[in-house]
């Protein structure tokens, strides 16, 4: 086997990895715990300059807030929106919160129909205390999974 | 875990074609079943799990007949958690909320979009 298609079939797994198992793995995974985020999120669109998106990313632009400083893990909370279309054929389909550094690395998913009018969610975590990073992924219907994420410090662990 | 009560709750005007805010309230006990090991030495010894895990695993909401929304959660989510999300409200149903614990039981809440005359 050459080098060249050993490198295909490799990157192929990667990505059958990002876009199902690794997903579901890390969906229920307790004990996964990790410092650093798995290469797998390098399969997702990302905005790339955030200052100045294009119309396709501006669809995608995922309002993320969260507190800065959380003082008890045991409830941190959180709110996710995009401004999106949600049309029959144009429309997010789910949204999921992760944390890696977590021992529970799912925060949930939350799954979307046209009939939402808005992608919106919010909720509160459980987290493990320390510096954390919240990664979203959003599945549009017609434009695959984008992921955004971010950072925040938690005083006292919840887990 | 004893109770485990459910409501739902939407805005007092709602007119056809709104994006209403939904809120769920789900009265449950949330616990991984962890505990911390104060001297890991790695990241992947911090924690041993020491009773089983409590949680809301599923939330679905049902406007009129569809089912229109799944929340998968697990314990890493807060007790008694607050929901919210948004609805388009394009007709006059019932919206009901079904959550499923860890073992399996079932909670329910309904209530009616209804619009301002």
């Amino acid at each position: 086997m050459s080098n060249e298609i050993f490198m295909t079939r490799r990157k192929f797994l990667k990505a059958a990895a990002a876009l199902g198992i690794g997903g579901a793995a890390a969906m229920w995974g307790v004990g996964s715990v990790s410092a650093d985020p798995p290469d797998w999120l390098e399969f997702f669109k990302k905005i790339k300059d955030p200052a100045a998106p294009t119309d396709l990313e501006k669809q995608h632009l995922m309002e993320i807030r969260l507190p800065t400083i959380a003082e008890d893990g045991a409830n941190v909370p959180m709110i996710v929106s995009l401004a999106h279309p949600m049309e029959a054929d144009h429309y997010i389909k789910n949204i999921q919160i992760l944390n890696f550094k977590d021992p529970v690395v799912s925060k949930g998913v939350f799954h979307f129909t046209p009939a939402n009018g808005l992608a919106h969610i919010s909720t509160q975590l459980r987290m493990d205390g320390g510096d954390a990073e919240i990664f979203v992924i959003a599945e549009c219907s017609q434009h695959g999974k984008w992921v955004a994420s971010k950072k925040l410090k938690i005083s006292l662990g919840g887990c | 875990m004893s109770e485990f009560d459910v409501q739902v709750r939407l805005p007092e005007q709602i007119k056809k074609g709104d994006i209403i805010e939904t809120k769920i309230k789900i009265r449950h006990d949330s616990t991984t079943g962890l505990k911390l090991v104060e001297d890991a030495k790695t990241p992947f010894e911090r924690f041993v799990r020491d009773v089983p895990a409590v949680y809301v695993k599923t939330v679905e909401v049902f406007y009129g007949t569809e089912r229109i929304n799944v929340f998968e959660l697990n314990s890493s989510t807060s007790d008694s958690p607050l929901l919210a999300f948004k609805l388009k409200a394009s007709q006059e149903a019932v919206l009901r909320v079904v959550v499923t614990n860890h073992l399996n039981k079932i909670g329910e809440a309904t209530t009616n979009v209804k619009f301002a005359a």
